[in-house]
């Protein structure tokens, strides 16, 4: 039996910890914020797309909710965020559990224009409700979480740590679910999904679970966004953010949970970089998800995965010849 | 009259669809850079109007051409979904692109059939409508012989149902597929240039443009033509309707709905019988 959590993960986890102080910058720690933000989203969305092949272009939108619940949950019932957090994850799961149910028959792209007009729906709705939502005037003075003791949320190296905390919660989830039967069971859907109905798995059950789950874990992210923001309008999460989440993950390496994160961390302070460009900063965009899918489609894992065992071979002094072990 | 628009943008992305089982997310982009073509030509270069129309038309069909060899071509052997993302990508860079040249601002297209006025049964009707309408029609029909009765037609209908076996019978299929992204390109710069006029010009116009496309083309079916193009005239009625009687803050989630019951309930289109899709 392997171990599911490496050696790598640790120094991963390290690292992560102690970057805000190597940034004692307000502007960069607010990038390291929103980078591990984006990081558990595009993670969520790797739960759908990376293990079972659907592509969801409606992402944002379970975001959104999870951003919406939580702090009108907060601001108009009172209720605490903790609690408050956890129903943020409660209703992007509902949430998913609704539009999965009716669509995660589709297959392929049938399912991605599916979730995408479901994006653009909820979104609408986000917008046009303002008794409740206050429609595009977005909501301002979302509270941040009350303070535990010395742990002060308003502090942005406090809230940091916070949301690495989720980070790492949903990326021991992601790896538990990778090595599980389930995990397994998904990525025989994801390569087949006849051939892996013909061998007994229940494939609507298992792709509906596996939404759930991930749009539960973008309600999370919403829920941690919104009390960080602390001010959210439909604006943010639009269809235009989905398809942000899905170059995130291209990226990356789709399929991959290192890949997830990285192409997360790695796009939101490009994204920055890039404005300095300003307007030439979504052509290059453009130009880079073109160059990516035709040229590097396993994304920086897929990078990895090709390089690192030939580095390993290298350090070892092995014969060239080597058969590299095939995938871990 | 908008019917008429949704099924001309719609027909393109079909074709292109029903050729390469690609959902085109570039396609709203040459809907719009039709429309900014046309009206550089038309204002800054004082071309007559449907002149400007025709020499959109052909510029974005040329654009069409080279993104597919590209953007697509490159990835023919990767699966469905490598190709979607690569047209996402072709959408970012071209949305912006376009937005970079012409600036975010909305700009006004005048036509000069803007102002004509024509008496219809009792209603009068702007003349841009009756424009948009009469040209519609004329190339639908148009496709409708280049598909069905020219050789080019036949190659594409071959490709369409299957591109490896066409090319064993000797079908050039790279030079089909191309030529299916620029008829597409063309038809959705058709759209462009003509609503142009009604609504105005900008660099994000595309985004609504392509999200009616997709529902029409599932609507109809997928590589469905004469579906479509029912669809479309359908999905115009039914939007002004619901925007009408029901309200119209939710007239585009009118559309979304619409697709979510077709998907969910009828995902071959409303006009084809079921059939299972092959292993």
């Amino acid at each position: 039996m392997k171990k599911t959590i490496n050696l790598s993960w640790y120094i991963a986890l390290a690292f992560a910890l102690v970057l805000p102080w190597l940034f004692p910058n307000d502007y960069t720690r607010h990038l390291l914020v929103m980078a591990m933000l984006a990081a558990v989203t595009v993670s969520s969305l790797n739960l759908i797309h990376g293990m079972t092949g659907q592509l969801s272009l409606g992402h944002a939108a379970f975001y959104g909710i999870g951003a919406y619940t939580s702090a009108l949950l907060v601001m108009r019932l009172g209720v605490p965020f903790w609690l408050a957090f956890l129903g943020a994850i409660a209703l992007g799961g509902l949430t998913g559990l609704l539009v999965g149910l009716p669509v995660l028959h589709l297959r392929g792209h049938f399912f991605a224009v599916a979730t995408l007009g479901f994006g653009e729906i909820i979104n609408l709705v986000l917008t046009n409700s303002v008794g409740l939502t206050r429609g595009p005037m977005g909501l301002p003075g979302i509270p941040a979480p009350k303070a535990i003791g010395p742990l002060d949320f308003t502090n942005r190296v406090i809230y940091y740590y916070l949301v690495v905390l989720v980070l790492a919660i949903v990326v021991v989830i992601s790896l538990r679910i990778q090595d599980s039967k389930f995990g397994r069971a998904l990525l025989a859907i994801k390569a087949d999904d006849v051939a892996a109905s013909a061998m007994g798995i229940n494939v609507f059950y298992f792709r509906v679970l596996a939404f759930v789950i991930s749009t539960g874990v973008a309600g999370a992210a919403g829920s941690l966004y919104a009390h960080y923001a602390l001010f959210i309008s439909p604006i943010t999460f639009s269809t235009t953010d989905s398809v942000n989440l899905v170059v995130m993950l291209l990226v990356g390496g789709t399929g991959s949970v290192p890949g997830a994160v990285t192409g997360a961390v790695l796009l939101t302070f490009l994204s920055e970089w890039l404005r300095q460009v300003r307007e030439y900063q979504m052509v290059i965009y453009g130009l880079l998800v073109l160059g990516v899918i035709i040229f590097v489609p396993g994304g920086m894992a897929g990078l990895a995965a090709k390089w690192l065992p030939a580095l390993e071979r290298r350090l070892k002094g092995g014969k060239r010849g080597d058969v590299a072990p095939s995938q871990r | 009259m908008v019917g008429s628009s949704f099924t001309l943008n719609a027909l393109g992305m079909t074709l292109i669809l029903g050729m390469l089982d690609l959902i085109n997310f570039a396609h709203g982009e040459f809907f719009s850079l039709g429309a900014f073509i046309a009206l550089t030509l038309a204002v800054v270069l004082k071309l007559p109007y449907l002149l400007s129309v025709a020499l959109a038309i052909v510029v974005v069909g040329f654009i069409g051409m080279a993104s597919e060899r590209l953007a697509f071509r490159p990835l023919r052997s990767a699966p469905r979904l490598s190709l979607l993302i690569s047209s996402l990508g072709l959408s970012i860079f071209l949305q912006n692109l376009a937005q970079l040249i012409w600036g975010p601002d909305p700009r006004d297209f005048s036509s000069p059939f803007l102002k004509l006025s024509v008496e219809f049964f009792g209603f009068s009707v702007n003349g841009q409508r009756v424009l948009i309408f009469g040209l519609a029609l004329g190339l639908i029909g148009l496709l409708y012989v280049l598909i069905q009765r020219t050789d080019v037609g036949i190659a594409m209908r071959a490709c369409a149902y299957d591109l490896q076996t066409a090319s064993l019978l000797g079908v050039r299929t790279d030079l089909v597929v191309m030529l299916t992204f620029m008829v597409g390109a063309a038809l959705a710069a058709a759209a462009g240039a003509l609503l142009g006029p009604v609504f105005t010009v900008y660099p994000t116009m595309g985004l609504a443009a392509k999200m009616k496309a997709f529902v029409v083309v599932v609507m109809g079916g997928i590589g469905n033509i004469s579906g479509a193009i029912w669809s479309g005239f359908i999905l115009g009625m039914v939007e002004t309707l619901a925007a009408g009687f029901i309200s119209s803050q939710y007239k585009d989630a009118i559309a979304f709905i619409v697709l979510i019951l077709v998907l969910v309930f009828k995902p071959t289109g409303l006009f084809v019988r079921s059939s299972v899709e092959k292993v």
